[in-house]
């Protein structure tokens, strides 16, 4: 029975579906009451978070009154209504239909990566004709058309000869990314799905978020790293958290013989199936060999070691150390941000810890706002940050919230993806001293005019639901001035490096740090950062080899982000599970362990509870 | 409406230059109505003769309606066309009573007189030729429209004369 029955007031309406006396809501469709009801009607163009089309006339049903048969996707359900959805005659109705859809174009199944058989078939139209039990065309399909392919964009493929003409591409780049790329272009025989004023997908305004191709019924879009690599039966699923950035996004993650095949949006997270390029497609990128045992270096030469081995020559370095510095990857989980900062201020009694990278603006600035306010919002400022690049899901949603009315406020100098959309930008002006030198101008500090800033209020106040989304670097005044905004605008905080949120609240910051011996907690970062400080003995602990790893002289091997285990907490600030999808190499270790066992030998042991009891301490 | 393009998109390269102040001020007509693409579409036609690619996107930009769905619009009917066109415009039925009273030898004639490329647009941009079924004065056939003027009873002489008129 449908959830909504027990918790609203409005009333219900009455209706029977195949002989069964519903109660439903008004404005549902006869679908999803009789999906609530377990009656299962089959659908072709419909997905549960699309808006409804009602184009591939599969979910046909009876309605008695109406002169003909009604798609039960776009039918809403109203007093009285008397719906069978089993009758031979609609049987052959969608028996009809299928066999229209696979008359238009090659849906020649034996070379599509959609294939499978009747029960393990990633193509929904393939599901349904054996359903239907199709077993020959009676419109004999012509091959003799060449449908063209497009394999313009990087990550994923689209074969026209497959396509449905379902549109659940263009309504998931409509109302899933707010990217507006995809568009029906021409008529009748000769429609095509295409971008923009029709130019090849990977030259058009396309983001590769991928949505379009998570809800593709067909193998008309396929990616190009999971093709033919197993139907989604054959993998194993797991729902995980995206480690890209700090938006902490749900992931499904496919996963065939540990081997991490392809990545789907988590329809039931925060961020509702949508991903960016860089966490649906980028991670699955080749990357630099993976580090499987410790190293360490001899005679020159990095050799292959034991654990025992590496972690003595570690610990016997660090006991002689005058100071040690650390820098650590904002990738880390916090259990591993708690180990690193244990260790270091207790074990060994330093306060050279940093981060890598990552800034996290002030966090109090009023009520936080969720990942889900964001695309409800009636007024969104974003201020000092680009969330277009850094958070992509939130530029999206953000973008979203713009299709449904909302006004967008920009503050920021330079240029950014969202700069068409703005309906007031305004201009940060760098406070710097103009004389500073590059080091003491790390990170410049920006501020905003007063008049300017009286524009950013009035565009606050005249809203009902404002959000503003804010990134770091500038000046306190202006933080101070947000805080005086009205207690209806709610705050995000953009925040760079994935879990520096959960750095910040262990007391770690990106700085420079000085000591003779640099522990450089990398995690599955890679070298794109600043340079690292000047040191005599490097150890580096690594999940890949790169120039970090190359000039080390110990290497301890590290998780990558699908094989840890432990917790994240996001830009929200809510603190997310992290579980693993596959399997790590059998030699290597979760930071926090190798951290254990290090203040071990160094002679102040730490235990698990010590590390739990700090985490949860902050 | 939705808030979609962010920037223009720059004039593809082979195309000619197009001076959009006269776009401007039909946009500028339309500038508070929703929902008019298609009239704006029209208005454009009209000024350019044709819907360049230039004018497609400077649409899209400034009704801040998708460029997809503008493009999707314009080629979904008959009435827009996306490719330069002639100064004349000839329409000869070739519907089932002009094609048995000799249409097709008018259309013959046409093509070679005008030197058409596929398309039906003479090399000069002098004269397009659309064949369509019916006018409905079949009991003219054959015949064809030529600039808004019916000509009805149509020998392949006859069309060559019409067509010498219409310079």
């Amino acid at each position: 029975m449908p959830l909504e029955m027990t918790t609203s007031a409005v009333a219900m309406a009455n209706i029977v579906i195949n002989g069964r006396r519903i109660q439903t809501l008004p404005g549902q469709t006869v679908l999803q009451a009789a999906t609530a009801a377990g009656i299962k009607i089959p659908t072709l163009c419909h997905h549960p978070r699309l808006p409804a089309h009602g184009s591939c006339r599969l979910c046909l049903v009876e309605i008695e009154k109406q002169r003909a048969l009604q798609p039960a996707c776009t039918f809403p359900v109203s007093e009285g209504l008397v719906i069978r959805t089993d009758t031979e005659k609609l049987m052959v109705e969608r028996r009809f239909a299928l066999q229209m859809i696979l008359s238009e174009r090659s849906h020649y199944c034996m070379f599509c990566p959609a294939s499978g058989t009747c029960e393990n078939s990633d193509c929904e139209l393939q599901r349904l004709c054996y359903d239907h039990g199709l077993n020959c065309w009676e419109y004999t399909p012509h091959y003799e058309k060449r449908w063209p392919v497009d394999g313009t964009r990087q990550y994923f493929v689209m074969d026209h000869g497959r396509c449905i003409l379902c549109r659940r591409c263009i309504r998931a780049c409509s109302s899933i990314a707010a990217n507006h790329t995809l568009g029906v272009h021409q008529r009748g025989t000769h429609t095509l799905i295409g971008a923009d004023d029709d130019v090849p997908f990977g030259r058009s305004s396309c983001v590769s978020c991928g949505s379009c191709l998570q809800v593709c019924p067909t193998g008309a879009l396929s990616e190009r790293n999971s093709a033919f690599a197993g139907r989604s039966a054959d993998f194993k699923r797991t729902k995980a958290v995206c480690l890209g950035c700090a938006v902490g996004c749900g992931i499904e993650a496919l996963v065939r013989d540990n081997h991490l095949a392809r990545i789907e949006g988590d329809w039931e997270a925060a961020n509702g199936g949508l991903l960016c390029a860089a966490g649906r497609f980028e991670v699955l990128q080749p990357r630099p060999p993976r580090i499987r045992t410790p190293l360490v270096r001899e005679k020159g030469k990095l050799a292959a070691a034991s654990w025992d081995r590496a972690l003595d020559c570690v610990a016997q370095k660090f006991r002689k150390a005058e100071r040690v510095a650390c820098l650590a990857s904002p990738r880390l989980l916090n259990e591993s941000m708690a180990a690193l900062t244990l260790f270091f201020n207790e074990t060994m009694r330093t306060n050279e810890v940093a981060l890598l990278y990552g800034e996290a603006p002030p966090l109090d600035l009023g009520a936080p706002a969720g990942l889900a306010d964001v695309a409800d919002s009636d007024c969104i400022v974003v201020i000092g940050g680009n969330p277009m690049e850094h958070q992509r899901v939130v530029g999206y949603l953000t973008r979203r919230s713009l299709d449904h009315g909302g006004k967008l406020v920009l503050v920021h100098n330079g240029s950014t993806s969202l700069d068409g959309y703005a309906d007031l930008h305004l201009e940060l002006e760098d406070i710097s001293h103009p004389a500073a030198s590059p080091f003491e101008r790390l990170r410049a500090t920006y501020h905003l005019r007063a008049s300017s800033l009286t524009r950013l209020k009035h565009m606050v106040e005249t809203a009902e639901r404002p959000i503003v989304l804010y990134g770091s670097g500038l000046s306190t005044t202006v933080y101070v001035a947000m805080r005086t905004l009205p207690s209806r605008a709610r705050f995000l905080p953009l925040i760079a490096g994935t879990n520096t949120r959960g750095a910040v609240r262990l007391g770690l910051s990106a700085r420079p740090v000085n000591g003779e011996i640099l522990y450089l907690m990398a995690a599955d970062d890679l070298p794109d950062h600043a340079p690292l400080p000047t040191r005599q003995f490097t150890v580096v602990h690594a999940a890949y080899q790169s120039d970090w790893t190359d000039t080390a002289d110990v290497v301890f091997p590290a998780l990558m982000w699908a094989e840890k285990t432990g917790h994240v907490t996001n830009l929200e600030g809510k603190t997310l599970e992290v579980k693993p999808v596959m399997s790590a190499p059998a030699d290597v270790l979760p930071a926090w362990k190798v951290l254990l066992q290090l203040s071990e030998r160094v002679g102040r042991s730490l235990t698990y509870e010590d590390i739990c009891t700090f985490a949860g301490s902050r | 409406m939705t808030n979609t393009l962010p920037q223009e998109k720059s004039a593809p390269a082979k195309e000619p230059p197009v001076d959009l102040a006269r776009l401007d001020r039909i946009l500028e007509e339309f500038k508070s109505a929703k929902g008019a693409l298609i009239p704006i579409l029209q208005r454009a036609q009209d000024a350019y003769g044709f819907l360049p690619r230039t004018v497609l996107n400077h649409i899209a930009y400034k009704a801040r309606v998708p460029l997809a769905d503008v493009y999707g619009v314009a080629t979904f009917y008959a009435q827009f066309h996306l490719e330069r066109r002639g100064r004349h415009l000839i329409r000869v039925c070739d519907g089932t009573a002009c094609h048995v009273r000799g249409a097709p030898r008018n259309i013959e004639v046409l093509e070679k007189n005008l030197g058409l490329v596929p398309g039906g647009t003479s090399a000069d941009y002098e004269y397009t030729v659309e064949v369509v079924y019916c006018l409905g004065s079949c009991g003219l056939a054959p015949v064809a429209v030529m600039d808004n003027q019916v000509c009805g009873r149509l020998t392949p002489e006859g069309l060559v004369r019409h067509l010498k008129t219409l310079a």
